[in-house]
């Protein structure tokens, strides 16, 4: 399969989860289908993830960004399970902590991951190869994205939690952290748009695609509660879930043929 | 070195880094760590511009494709 083809894989999620959420019979809620969508995309995302991160030794900056976002799916497919369809395993403080606890590492391995992951742009060298107000044209473009997208939910989290509700720190935490990692991914674009004709091009275009697919769920979550039913909320927002999960997986997958070495060597002698 | 063998350096990064910025690699790498533009390289430049552009190819493609690209480059121009 080609990489390009890889492509298709989160577009295809998207549509089938759509497909078979709105399908559903009227007064059934799709919390099952939700779960089962969640655990499947999230577990072939940390697989993806680690499988690529595998292909590089100790010292390569890709290695410990794949496996630090890998890590982060790991806890997020076991926080989802914990959490079972309906919550019916986090009837303990114990439980509800240790799901706190995976929450927490998740999001900060996933920032610490996309670290990892600007920072090639900046080691390779390309950053200075690009003009500087190019790069800040690109970057604030990002940034105001990523603020827009985020803002809403973050606000509402931060009152919450100031306001003394503990239900509101889960939420702050996951916006927090998106929106870390959303201001992050301007050195991603950056290298996918400059690697774009080679092997490695996909590998990055997939990323970057997964990161907006988690701007749309922040866009979501942020804004359709105004706009939209809340059924529609739901379905949209695991929806692109679903999407941002397969493209990560794709792009691990992408990023591993990019550089094996049998493909990489037969195609250089050619 | 010749148009045709820089170019072939560009070739063959541009198979992971795409065509411009393969090319674009080349030209900054030899005018950076060698002070020429790529037409104006010579055979015996050719080891420092790969060993300029390791930084680079480490950083993106790892460590081991970096090293066999290096290698395959310099079966290809007989360093």
């Amino acid at each position: 399969m080609k990489a390009s083809k890889l492509a298709l894989l989160p577009l295809l999620g998207l549509v089938a989860f759509l497909f078979a959420a709105w399908s559903l019979p009227e007064g059934r809620n799709g919390a099952a289908l939700f779960f089962w969508a969640a655990v499947t995309t999230r577990t072939l995302a940390a697989g993806g993830e680690l499988f690529a991160g595998a292909r590089f030794r100790s010292g390569d900056l890709l290695r410990w960004g794949w496996w630090f976002w890998g890590l982060g799916d790991v806890c997020l497919v076991l926080r989802t399970v914990l959490e079972g369809p309906t919550n019916f395993v986090l009837t303990s403080a114990g439980h509800q902590q240790f799901s706190l606890f995976l929450l927490i590492v998740a999001n900060l391995a996933t920032v610490v991951g996309a670290t990892f992951m600007a920072r090639v742009w900046f080691a390779s060298g390309l950053a200075r190869a690009l003009d500087s107000w190019q790069q800040f044209a690109w970057g604030g473009l990002v940034s105001v994205l990523a603020v827009l997208a985020v803002a809403p939910l973050l606000a509402r989290s931060a009152r919450a939690a100031l306001a003394g509700d503990p239900g509101a720190v889960l939420p702050l935490v996951s916006a927090a952290s998106d929106l870390a990692s959303l201001l992050l991914v301007s050195p991603m674009l950056l290298l996918a748009l400059s690697v774009r004709g080679g092997r490695l091009a996909w590998s990055w275009a997939l990323v970057v695609a997964s990161f907006s697919g988690w701007m749309l769920v922040d866009l979501v979550l942020g804004y359709g509660p105004t706009f939209l039913a809340t059924k529609d909320v739901q379905v949209l927002e695991n929806g692109f879930a679903v999407f941002a999960s397969l493209a990560i997986f794709a792009a691990g997958l992408a990023q591993r043929w990019a550089i094996s070495p049998t493909r990489g060597a037969g195609a250089a002698r050619r | 070195m010749s148009a045709s063998l820089s170019d072939e350096v560009a070739e063959t990064l541009a198979q992971w880094l795409g065509p411009n910025t393969a090319r674009n690699a080349v030209r900054v790498f030899s005018e950076r760590s060698l002070k020429k533009a790529p037409e104006a390289l010579t055979s015996a430049d050719l080891p420092q511009l790969l060993r300029a552009l390791q930084p680079m190819l480490r950083t993106l493609l790892g460590m081991e494709q970096c090293n066999e690209i290096v290698a395959e480059l310099e079966r290809r121009l007989a360093l």
